[in-house]
């Protein structure tokens, strides 16, 4: 994928300005800097999300598969409710949870649900998308060591052969996804 | 020990609430004492008693009978067609820039000419069934229409990127986040409904009807009737309201989960 982004900004202020990013195919990438760098940007436009720039993108997936920033999880549902929404098949909603750590918390509502665990919950549901290319922002937000050591391994896995591009300020996270290449922004 | 302190506040709350009610039945007989006139204000006794006195008739369930199925079908009426014209305003604006005028005037017109109006193109037996919800209409429709809007687009965006279909956005996005908007223009509308439709029954007067029988009472200057009369909605509006709230929360949350 190659992303030529000649102007993005919001308001007055410039964000990226004449940047060519390449990330390879099938491969995974890292994206790693401070806070207000526009990494979360970067990867809205990366996905298709974010049309809103002067450029280009070659190779845009058709359908990429997202872990946002924010959990964006249904406050009002259960766990299990949640999963349901983006697949049909229960088992396989339970066997993703199972997977992270979950397994006998489907019943719970998200509310209940502390940070951590919230997170895992969106990793599920990432988990159940066959997207042909995965983003991942913060992946790790809010998880404790062994839990992002969990999750690390179960998202390796379910990128295998994708195209993996995730967005971090933690150097720790590089050592958990072992990018073939790191952008610094 | 947190389960004790609930339910000593429980009992707190219940208490000062039973007193309050106490306090207003109390100033309500002192004066009816003071008028000593029971054309003007009957005291809370004598209304206890034409009240205890009609329950003994027939035809006094039979005009509860009556009114309560006419006001429940326009409520119940309004509350799926708003629920389904907010979706079809939110999905196509055009359809929300067309109902608006329509709903502003429903809104602005007084019930009263709103009846006389309707009394011309259909039968009074009706009335109450048709005032109750055009009153209801616009609210729950207002109130929906508020709750779409507001949905959150972070959710949305998530729904378009996990490729959710519409009918599962509805089930498990839209309809959840729409319980609070649902259940607080029940609440408000409910006694919208009842207030309506008893003034359309006093206006087209039906036969056998509660507000048949509140205008009987007045013409006869019956007040401790009017009184009952009176008393007998305020009840049957606030048992409606909770058994129907009671209801459409445990349906609501039930169907999400």
């Amino acid at each position: 994928m190659k992303a030529v982004i000649n102007n993005k900004a919001f308001g007055d202020k410039t964000i990226f300005n004449n940047r060519v990013f390449h990330i390879p195919d099938g491969m995974t990438t890292a994206i790693l800097g401070p806070s207000g760098r526009g990494k979360t940007t970067l990867l809205r436009i990366l996905s298709g999300l974010d049309k809103d720039y002067d450029g280009c993108i070659e190779g845009l997936p058709e359908a990429p598969a997202i872990l946002f920033q924010e959990d964006r999880l249904l406050e009002r549902l259960t766990v299990l409710s949640n999963l349901m929404a983006v697949t049909n098949d229960r088992n396989k909603a339970l066997e993703a949870l199972k997977s992270i750590g979950l397994s006998g918390e489907e019943g719970h509502y998200i509310h209940e649900l502390s940070g951590g665990m919230r997170r895992r919950v969106a990793i599920s549901r990432l988990l159940l998308f066959p997207g042909d290319a995965v983003f991942l922002d913060e992946p790790f937000r809010g998880l404790d060591d062994e839990s992002a050591a969990v999750c690390a391994s179960v998202i390796k896995q379910y990128a295998e052969g994708k195209t993996l591009l995730f967005i971090t300020h933690n150097e720790h996270d590089l050592e958990l996804l072992s990018p073939d290449k790191t952008i610094a922004l | 020990m947190a389960r004790f302190l609930t339910m000593a506040s429980t009992i707190r709350n219940r208490a000062t609430k039973a007193a309050a009610i106490a306090f207003w039945l109390i100033v309500w007989e002192v004066s009816s004492l003071l008028i000593g006139e029971e054309i003007f204000l009957p005291s809370p006794l004598s209304v206890i008693r034409a009240l205890s006195v009609s329950m003994a008739e027939v035809s006094f369930w039979e005009a509860i009978l009556f009114t309560l199925s006419r006001i429940i079908l326009g409520f119940v009426s309004a509350l799926v067609s708003a629920l389904l014209l907010s979706a079809m305003s939110f999905r196509w604006k055009w359809l929300g820039i067309l109902l608006d005028p329509a709903l502003k005037i429903v809104r602005a017109t007084p019930v009263a000419s709103i009846v006389i109006l309707i009394l011309v193109w259909v039968r009074s037996r009706n009335l109450s069934v048709i005032i109750s919800f055009m009153m209801v209409f616009p609210v729950v429709y207002q109130n929906i229409l508020s709750g779409l809007r507001d949905t959150d687009h972070g959710i949305l965006e998530m729904a378009e990127v996990y490729k959710i279909k519409l009918p599962k956005r509805i089930r498990y996005i839209y309809l959840p986040h729409l319980v609070p908007y649902i259940e607080s223009a029940i609440s408000t509308s409910l006694g919208l409904a009842w207030k309506s439709g008893i003034a359309a029954e006093v206006i087209g007067l039906p036969d056998g009807s509660i507000g048949e029988r509140v205008y009987e009472a007045k013409i006869y200057l019956s007040m401790p009737d009017l009184f009952a009369m009176t008393l007998t909605v305020i009840i049957l509006a606030f048992l409606f309201e909770r058994v129907f709230l009671a209801l459409s929360h445990s349906l609501l949350r039930r169907a999400f989960r």
